[in-house]
C-alpha cells in the first residue's frame, strides 16, 4: 500500500520533488531488490513520458549498466478553431505531434547520459481559413465559394529525424521499480516540407512560387526542440 | 552537492529548450515573410465594350480626349449593368473616355445570359453636337461583345443624312404655337408643318414658351452610312399596337428624327389641339418585303415611334406610300414627338444561330477579333456589324439573329497587320443564320509576334494582398487611330499582332476616366507585378 501510495505521488509530482523522493527512498531502501550487479545492469520496463512530442510511452531494455534501448511512440493531436464573427473569416489550426522513436541512452554517470537515435517523425501543422460570408466589390456580391479557401500545412523535412540529447536521471532504474528521467535535445528533421493549397479567386495564392517562399523561410526550423520527462517502471 | 546538482542540471537543460523554442516562435514569426495573399479578381464574366464612332468620318468620338458621350444605360436589364471593375453608377449614366465605354454585367444567375434568358438594354449616347441616339444590346451568352455605335454630327452627317437645323421658326406663349411654320431638310426628304395653334409639351406636361427651334434629320434608308447610324439600330424590339412586344428585324423605308425646342430649352414630346404633319420622301430603291420588290406607289409601311432615352420602339399604325412630283413621299400626322421610322418589320429570329468556324492557316494568337458588317443578300441592306472574338478552334456562335433570311458578311480586313480574310471568304454567305450548319471562314494568318503581360496589382494601404486583375485594354499604333482590342485574365493577356520595336499607345477604361501609356515594345514579355493602383480605386471598389 505504502509502494502505490509513494508511485502516485510520484506521477502526480514534478521531477524535483520525486528526485528528492527517490533519493530518500533510495536511501531507504523501500523497493529494495537483490544487490545483484547483473541484475542491476541488464533490465526491461516500461515508462510513460510527456514531451515536446506529446504524451507517450516506451519499452525500455538495459542491457547492460550504462545503456539503455528505448523503443517508443508519442502522440498529441490539437485542433483549434477560429471563428472571428468581426472579419467573417473562419479558420482551424490543426497540430499534430507524434514520433515513433528508437533511441539509446548511454549514462556518462550514474545518473547522467547522452541520448541518441531515430525518430519517426510524424508532426504535423495545417492551417486552414475560409470566408464565411459574401463580400461586395463595387456591387458585386462574391460567394463564400468563389473567394476560395487556404490551407498551409507543414510537416518535417524528413519523416525519420536523427536524435540526440542529453538527460538526467534514470530511463531504467538500478535498483527500484520506479525511476523518473528527464532530457533535453533536438530532432534533426531538415528543412520543413510546405503544402500550401487555395481555391477559388485565392487560388494564386498558392502558387509553387509562395509555396517555396514559405518553404524557404522556414527552412531554418530544421532542429525541433525536445524536452522530455519521463516516468519508468522495471519490470525485471 | 548532489541535490544542487540535480535542481542545476534540469535548469540548464530548460533554458536551452527554451531558447530553442523561443527562436523558433521567432523565426515562426517572420515564415510568411514576402509571401502574399493573391487574389484573381475575374469576377466578371459578360463585357461589353462600346465604341461611340462619328457617322462621317469613321473616328472614335473624342478619340483625342477632346469630347465625351454620356451613354445612359436603360431597358429591361438596366439594372444588371456596371462598369468593368463591378462598380454601378447610381445615374446609369457612365462617360466614355476617347469614344469607349468599358461595360459588363452583374456576374449573378439574375443577369448570366443564355438563349433561354437573354439580358437585353439600350445604350443611349448623348453629346452635344450630335443627334441623341441609342443602341439595343442583346445577349444570350457570357462572354465578350463589342458594341459600335455610330452617332451623326449635326454640322457633318453622313452621305445619306441630311439635316435641318432652324432656329426661331416660331414662337410658342403657354405651349401654344402662335404662327404656322414648316421646316424641311435640304432636298426636301423631310418635311414638317406646324399648325398655329397646336400646344405644346415636354414630357413632363410642361408647355413650351418663347422661341423654337427645330431640328429634323432624315436617315435615306438606301445609303449604308444612313443606314449604320440609325438610331437604335435595325433589330430591335418594338411594342406592337396589339400591347405586345415582339422582337425582330426592321426592313427600313427611312428615318426621321424631330426635335422641337424652346427657349429655355425644353423639349417638345406631346401635342394638343392639333397634329404636326411630317412628310418624308421614301427612296424608289427601297426593298419592300411584302412585295418582294422595290417599293411602288400605293404600297403601305407601318410606321413606329422611337423614343431616343429609352430605346423603345413602338408601332404607330400604317403609311401609304403616294407617287408625287417629289418622287415617292409619305406623309403621316404626329401626335406626339420623337423619332419616325418607316419600316416593315420581320418578327423571325433565333438568339443563338449558327456558329462560325474560323480556320486559321498560321498559327495565330490564342485568340484574336474578327470583325465585319452584315447586309441581306437580297437588297444589299445594311442590317448590324459583326464582331466575334475568335479563340482557336472554338466555334464562335452568332445572337440574336435573324431566322430564314439569306445575308452576307463582308469582313474587316485591316484590323490586324497579319490576319486578313481568304479572299473565297470575302463576303461570306449565309443562307439562314438560325440554322444549325457551321459557317466556315478561312483566314490568312501570317506568323505575327505577340506579346505576353503580366500584371499584379496592389493598395498602398494592403500591400501585402496582390490582385491579378481581369479586364479589356486597347492597344493602337502610336500615330494610328485603329484601336485592337485585348483581355486581359487574372494578370495575363496576350497581345496580338505587336511587333518588337514598334510603339504602341495602350488604354484601359475605368470608372469614367481612361488611363493610356505608351509602350516602345522591345520585349516579348513584360511584367508589371508591383504596381499600385490609386488611392479612390482601392476605396471604391475593396474598400480600402
Amino acid at each position: 500500500m505504502k509502494r502505490l501510495i509513494i508511485i502516485f505521488f510520484a506521477s502526480v509530482f514534478g521531477f524535483s520533488n520525486l528526485q528528492l523522493q527517490a533519493q530518500e527512498m533510495q536511501e531507504e531502501r523501500p523497493f529494495e531488490y537483490a544487490e545483484d550487479d547483473q541484475r542491476q545492469g541488464i533490465g526491461f520496463g516500461l515508462g510513460v513520458k510527456l514531451s515536446t512530442f506529446g504524451p507517450g510511452a516506451e519499452v525500455i531494455a538495459a542491457i547492460n549498466p550504462k545503456l539503455h534501448l528505448r523503443l517508443g511512440g508519442t502522440y498529441f493531436k490539437y485542433k483549434y478553431t477560429h471563428d472571428d464573427k468581426n472579419i467573417d473569416i473562419n479558420g482551424s489550426a490543426d497540430a499534430r505531434l507524434g514520433s515513433i522513436s528508437l533511441l539509446a541512452n548511454y549514462y556518462i554517470a550514474r545518473i547522467f547520459f547522452v541520448s541518441g537515435g531515430l525518430l519517426y517523425n510524424m508532426n504535423e501543422v495545417d492551417l486552414n481559413g475560409y470566408p464565411t460570408k459574401s463580400i461586395t466589390i463595387g456591387v458585386v456580391d462574391v460567394a463564400p465559394q468563389e473567394i476560395g479557401t487556404l490551407d498551409f500545412k507543414v510537416q518535417p523535412g524528413s519523416s525519420i529525424t536523427p536524435y540526440l540529447g542529453i538527460g538526467l536521471g534514470r530511463s531504467l532504474s538500478k535498483n527500484n521499480i520506479i525511476s523518473f528521467a528527464v532530457e533535453a535535445g533536438a530532432a534533426f528533421h531538415g528543412k520543413p516540407k510546405v503544402e500550401l493549397n487555395a481555391t477559388g479567386m485565392l487560388e494564386p495564392t498558392g502558387s509553387e512560387e509562395q509555396r517555396l517562399l514559405l518553404e524557404d523561410n522556414l527552412s531554418s526550423l530544421n532542429i525541433y526542440p525536445m524536452l522530455n520527462f519521463q516516468l519508468s517502471f522495471r519490470f525485471l | 552537492m548532489k541535490k544542487n546538482k540535480i535542481v542545476w542540471f534540469p535548469a540548464i537543460t530548460m533554458l536551452l529548450a527554451g531558447l530553442m523554442l523561443i527562436s523558433s516562435c521567432k523565426k515562426l514569426k517572420d515564415s510568411a515573410e514576402g509571401a502574399k495573399l493573391i487574389i484573381n479578381y475575374d469576377l466578371i464574366e459578360t463585357t461589353v465594350d462600346v465604341q461611340f464612332y462619328d457617322a462621317e468620318t469613321g473616328e472614335l468620338i473624342g478619340r483625342d480626349g477632346d469630347a465625351s458621350v454620356m451613354a445612359k444605360i436603360t431597358g429591361p436589364a438596366k439594372d444588371g449593368v456596371i462598369d468593368i471593375t463591378g462598380v454601378q453608377h447610381q445615374s446609369m449614366q457612365y462617360a466614355s473616355q476617347r469614344g469607349m465605354i468599358g461595360l459588363a454585367l452583374i456576374p449573378d444567375a439574375t443577369f448570366t445570359p443564355s438563349p433561354n434568358k437573354p439580358i437585353t438594354f439600350n445604350i443611349v449616347g448623348n453629346i452635344p453636337g450630335y443627334l441623341a441616339t441609342s443602341q439595343k444590346v442583346t445577349l444570350v451568352a457570357p462572354g465578350r461583345t463589342q458594341v459600335r455605335v455610330n452617332m451623326v454630327h449635326l454640322d457633318n452627317p453622313p452621305q445619306g443624312v441630311s439635316v435641318a437645323r432652324e432656329s426661331n421658326i416660331g414662337t410658342a406663349v403657354a405651349g401654344r404655337v402662335e404662327n404656322p411654320a414648316t421646316v424641311q431638310t435640304p432636298g426636301g426628304r423631310a418635311r414638317i408643318e406646324i399648325p398655329a395653334g397646336i400646344v405644346l409639351r415636354d414630357a413632363g406636361g410642361t408647355p413650351l414658351n418663347g422661341s423654337l427651334d427645330m431640328t429634323i434629320v432624315h436617315f435615306d434608308n438606301t445609303q449604308e452610312e444612313a443606314l449604320a447610324s440609325f438610331p437604335g439600330g435595325l433589330m430591335p424590339s418594338v411594342n406592337r399596337l396589339n400591347g405586345s412586344t415582339e422582337e425582330g428585324m426592321f426592313y427600313s423605308a427611312g428615318f426621321v428624327a424631330i426635335e422641337l425646342t424652346d427657349a429655355s430649352g425644353r423639349q417638345a414630346a406631346t401635342f394638343e389641339e392639333g397634329t404636326l404633319s411630317l412628310e418624308a420622301v421614301i427612296n424608289p430603291q427601297t426593298y419592300n418585303p411584302e412585295t418582294n420588290s422595290l417599293v411602288n406607289n400605293g404600297d403601305q409601311v407601318p410606321l413606329w415611334s422611337y423614343n431616343e432615352n429609352t430605346g423603345e420602339w413602338t408601332e404607330e399604325g400604317m403609311a401609304s406610300i403616294v407617287q408625287t412630283g417629289g418622287g415617292l413621299t409619305s406623309t403621316v400626322e404626329l401626335t406626339h414627338l420623337s423619332y419616325y421610322n418607316f419600316d416593315w418589320f420581320y418578327g423571325d429570329y433565333c438568339y443563338e444561330g449558327v456558329p462560325f468556324m474560323f480556320n486559321a492557316t498560321n498559327t495565330t494568337c490564342d485568340c484574336y477579333v474578327m470583325q465585319g458588317a452584315m447586309y441581306r443578300q437580297v437588297d444589299n441592306s445594311f442590317m448590324t456589324y459583326v464582331y466575334m472574338w475568335v479563340c482557336g478552334n472554338e466555334p464562335v456562335y452568332t445572337q440574336y439573329a435573324p431566322a430564314g433570311i439569306p445575308v452576307k458578311i463582308v469582313w474587316e480586313n485591316d484590323y490586324y497587320n497579319n490576319i486578313t480574310i481568304a479572299p473565297e471568304s470575302q463576303p461570306t454567305l449565309i443562307d439562314d443564320l438560325c440554322s444549325g450548319t457551321p459557317v466556315q471562314v478561312n483566314v490568312i494568318s501570317q506568323p505575327s509576334s505577340s506579346i505576353t503581360v503580366e500584371v499584379e496589382v496592389y493598395c498602398v494601404s494592403e500591400p501585402n494582398v496582390v490582385i491579378r486583375p481581369s479586364f479589356g485594354v486597347w492597344y493602337r499604333e502610336s500615330g494610328g487611330w485603329n484601336w485592337r482590342w485585348g483581355e486581359m485574365v487574372n494578370g495575363y493577356a496576350e497581345i496580338c499582332d505587336v511587333e518588337v520595336g514598334q510603339t504602341y499607345v495602350v488604354g484601359i477604361y475605368y470608372d469614367n476616366e481612361w488611363y493610356e501609356t505608351e509602350v516602345t515594345v522591345t520585349q516579348d514579355h513584360y511584367s508589371y507585378v508591383d504596381f499600385a493602383l490609386p488611392a479612390d480605386v482601392c476605396s471604391e471598389v475593396f474598400g480600402y
